[in-house]
């Protein structure tokens, strides 16, 4: 792939200063879905991510029937937004959320197009799925202590009206010293930003969309329904963390396949009673995932306040029989940094 | 003498079974053929990239997560991340080792007939344990603390009590599982039937479900409701206002077949119920196109009153078709297979007193079986504890095993007779005159079975009183008393091929026993 400009980015060095050290295969638009390429860059000591965009591929990726135009003013906006949405963070005291360090473009010549725009953040360890231990109880205290900083991370782009809608654990970064921050928010919505998709009902992986929207009964209220899906990823996410799987693969595996998103048919009422029931059987298993006896019942208890399937009754109870935002997570904050303090506190007891 | 098991006019109520065995037997399927929303497709290639990049148990499970989320089970890379957690089951987590297992198969879907391959009427008692249905109300009751909004845990205990007999509690659960969810399917099913199932002559079930059906906006849409509502009408002997409706619902090519087949069986029933044959006959072809094991055996019980319709429910494949087939065997004589499936009936809906008093009757008096009868009646008196007719046939069969003390206790538990109907009185009356005539107080039997036979005749219960005459018969040539000829006389009144094949077989016992007796005394002499 070097017949395009920003699959030729390896040992060069930026206008911004920062030289491109190696490509990284994973990201490398083998999907088709997205338009990015991604390297490893340099700057004095430090090494840094970067994510040029591709440009030139709406040629390829320009499916029948949809017009080039379209595609590249897609590509622009989310460059753009990306862009903006950090400009839009910055100062606002949002450090569990991993945000562009550098947004630039670059001029590659001796390709029909050019210029290539890339973004630089910080270098991760992996994604949290690297971290991940099922078999180590000492972990417990890692996994809450990634899941506190997320939360936090979380609260912190509700405060400023954004809100991620692609929460799952490939878009969790892991740092150093067991630090978690939360990326990718290519598919956020910030209200005061014309992002790409602020019109769409849902934008982003459906794998983990939460059943409202698998099941097509979603909230009306732009308001309501975007943060009711972030208080699912994140609930979905806990489940992640503890079970391996996320709470739509467990809700799956509990609901018979009459009622399943791709087979049901029917009205939402009918369906109610029977996602209740494939509920609350998730749960059960989910529970039996926690070896610590001390953390059973409250993580179910925080699952069963996050994952609720229907958004009226997701959120903390107290902020639901209460006025403003359902979906606040700050006492989702609280409930995890004490669960991360004990396991903390145990482990160090232990010792 | 034993109640009789009557084949009285059928109604095509709703089968009541646990949540899962009725959502594998497809009865809450959606029946509207186009989904409200279309979802969008997704691929999992970015989580078969990611796995191929790195394969791990962690990145495996996200893999068959998204699999199954999406429904890509036989993707070869999602057949290989679930070998992988099932390689290294002590790193992974027990939701993804489950989800491994479902995704190979090796958990495969629930075979219901499969579980019911080992019943038979042998192990009727132990299978109807009361201890292992208190567990599951336990159970049930702890999850309720948890999410107490859940209807169909209170549907499932409320079938648990009903199995226990513990009608208070079990109409309270449902009547909850309704407050909860007012218009859902599977809840004003299992309602239906259970109101039906308890209501009698004391109580207002029947028009309290009947309320909620006519109310509820899903009736006049859902075939499956619109069936449950015609049938509480017709025991009701009210004309439902849902028929017209219904009539549309079977026509209308937007359902399918499976869909209305209990409704076609409920018109159908309708009309044969008001003589309408032509009609009956066209709406049970109809509900034959894909039967479930309730339309099959409403067509068995209509071919006992159209002698037209000829069925072979062998010769459909449902499931759990197990009244159908009894049904069917008995009218074949296949006796020893309807006392099998009779079984498997109980088991299938241990709430139930029909196949009870059935396969007891069958066991009892045609196959002359009393230690399978009292095991069916033991099984059943497990959900109708102190059931008049219940503890009659068991202290009938126990009279004619040689253990009249045992009847006599099973008969004091009997509160007052006079609160029962009256073929209910005549029996009990009589059975207690079989069990004086087995203890020998043989004048004192006489007596009872003398005022059975009277009070059946005052009531022209022709069959009762022909079946009292037979049982007195035999007690009176088993102890070849001076009555013999005189009640011989009147045997000789009964028709030889009754339309109850019980009298046929009992008058044969009777004739027989008469011959032997005759044989012994011209041998004596």
């Amino acid at each position: 792939m070097s017949d395009n400009a920003a699959h030729s980015l390896l040992d060069i060095e930026l206008a911004s200063g920062w030289k491109v050290i190696k490509k990284i295969d994973k990201t490398d638009n083998q999907t088709g879905a997205y338009f990015s390429v991604c390297y490893l860059v340099q700057k004095d000591d430090e090494i840094c991510f970067l994510k040029a965009f591709d440009f030139a591929k709406f040629l390829t990726i320009a499916e029948p029937g949809t017009k080039i135009v379209d595609v590249m003013n897609d590509m622009l906006n989310a460059y753009k937004y990306e862009r903006d949405l950090s400009e839009h963070c910055k100062n606002k005291k949002v450090d569990k959320v991993a945000f562009v360090k550098v947004a630039d473009e670059e001029i590659v010549l001796g390709y029909a197009i050019t210029i290539v725009p890339y973004l630089i953040f910080d270098l991760a360890e992996g994604d949290i799925r690297s971290k991940l231990e099922f078999s180590v109880e000492l972990d417990y205290a890692v996994r809450l202590k990634s899941l506190h900083d997320v939360a936090v991370g979380l609260k912190q782009l509700h405060t400023i009206e954004v809100t991620h809608q692609d929460l799952k654990p490939s878009n969790i970064l892991a740092f150093s010293a067991n630090e978690s921050k939360i990326g990718d928010l290519g598919r956020s919505i910030c209200r005061s930003l014309n992002g790409p998709y602020n019109k769409e009902i849902y934008t982003g992986d459906w794998t983990y969309a939460p059943p409202e929207i698998m099941y097509g009964y979603w909230e009306m209220d732009w308001k309501k329904r975007v943060f009711a899906t972030d208080c699912y990823l994140l609930g979905s996410l806990i489940v992640f963390y503890f079970a391996g799987i996320s709470m739509n693969a467990l809700l799956r595996k509990h609901i018979p396949d009459t009622f399943s998103w791709e087979k049901w048919n029917g009205t939402f009422e009918e369906l109610v009673p029977y996602l209740k029931n494939g509920f609350n059987n998730a749960l059960n298993e989910f529970e039996k995932n926690i070896s610590r006896e001390d953390l059973k019942k409250e993580l179910k208890l925080l699952i069963q306040q996050l994952c609720n399937p229907f958004p009226d009754e997701r959120g903390h109870p107290k902020n639901i029989s209460s006025l403003g935002n359902n979906y606040n997570m700050e006492r989702f904050v609280a409930k995890l940094d004490l669960l991360k303090r004990k396991s903390e506190y145990k482990i160090k007891n232990f010792k | 003498m034993a109640n009789l098991f009557v084949h009285k006019n059928r109604r095509v109520v709703p089968n009541w079974r646990s949540f899962g065995k009725t959502t594998v037997l497809g009865e809450l399927n959606s029946f509207q053929n186009q989904p409200k929303f279309e979802r969008i497709v997704t691929n999992i290639d970015e989580y078969i990239i990611d796995y191929n990049l790195n394969k791990t148990v962690t990145i495996a499970g996200d893999l068959i997560g998204a699999a199954i989320v999406n429904n890509i089970k036989d993707n070869k890379y999602v057949i290989e991340a679930s070998n992988l957690i099932l390689s290294n089951k002590n790193i992974a987590s027990n939701s993804q080792i489950s989800l491994a297992y479902q995704i190979l198969n090796k958990t495969p879907e629930r075979d219901l007939n499969n579980i019911f391959k080992e019943v038979s009427y042998d192990s009727l008692s132990s299978l109807i344990n009361p201890e292992p249905i208190r567990n599951k109300i336990r159970d049930t009751k702890l999850q309720l603390i948890n999410l107490p909004s859940n209807p169909i845990l209170y549907v499932e205990n409320s079938r648990y009590y009903s199995i226990l007999g513990q009608e208070k509690n079990a109409i309270d659960s449902m009547k909850t599982a309704l407050h909860l969810a007012p218009n859902n399917r599977f809840v004003l099913r299992c309602a239906t039937r259970l109101f039906a199932h308890y209501h009698n002559e004391s109580n207002d079930y029947i028009e309290y479900i009947h309320n909620i059906l006519r109310k509820s906006p899903l009736t006049i849409f859902d075939p499956w409701l619109t069936s449950a509502e015609i049938s509480i009408a017709t025991i009701r002997q009210r004309s439902s206002k849902f028929i017209k409706n219904g009539i549309q619902l079977v026509n209308s090519k937007n359902i399918s077949p499976f869909n209305f087949t209990e409704l076609a069986s409920s018109i159908a029933t309708v009309e044969l119920l008001d003589g309408s044959i032509k009609k009956s006959r066209e709406f049970f072809n109809k509900s034959l196109i894909q039967p479930n094991d309730n339309s099959l055996a409403q067509i068995e019980w209509a071919s006992t009153k159209d002698k037209q319709i000829n069925l072979n429910p062998f010769n459909f494949d449902v499931k759990m078709n197990f009244e159908a087939q009894s049904l069917d065997n008995f009218q074949n004589n296949e006796f020893n297979q309807a006392l099998d499936n009779a079984a498997k009936w109980f088991i299938d809906m241990p709430f139930s007193k029909r196949p009870i008093m059935f396969g007891s009757n069958l066991a009892s008096t045609i196959l002359k079986d009393q230690s399978k009868a009292i095991s069916f009646l033991n099984a059943g008196l497990t959900s109708h504890p102190n059931d008049p007719q219940l503890l009659n046939n068991l202290a009938y069969s126990l009279s004619l095993d040689g253990r009249p003390s045992e009847a006599i206790e099973q008969l004091n538990k009997i509160k007052t007779i006079n609160d029962y109907d009256q073929t209910t009185n005549i029996c009990l009356t009589a059975t207690k005159g079989l069990a004086m005539f087995r203890s020998g107080f043989i004048d004192v039997g006489r007596q009872l079975y003398l005022e059975a036979i009277e009070q059946a005749k005052v009531t022209s219960n022709k069959d009762l009183n022909w079946i009292a005459i037979l049982n007195y018969a035999r007690e009176e040539l088993l102890i070849q008393s001076e009555y013999v000829e005189s009640i011989m006389d009147t045997v000789s009144k009964i028709p030889n091929n009754s339309d109850d094949i019980e009298i046929t077989v009992l008058k044969k016992d009777v004739i027989e026993l008469h011959k032997k007796n005759k044989e012994g005394i011209n041998n004596k002499k």
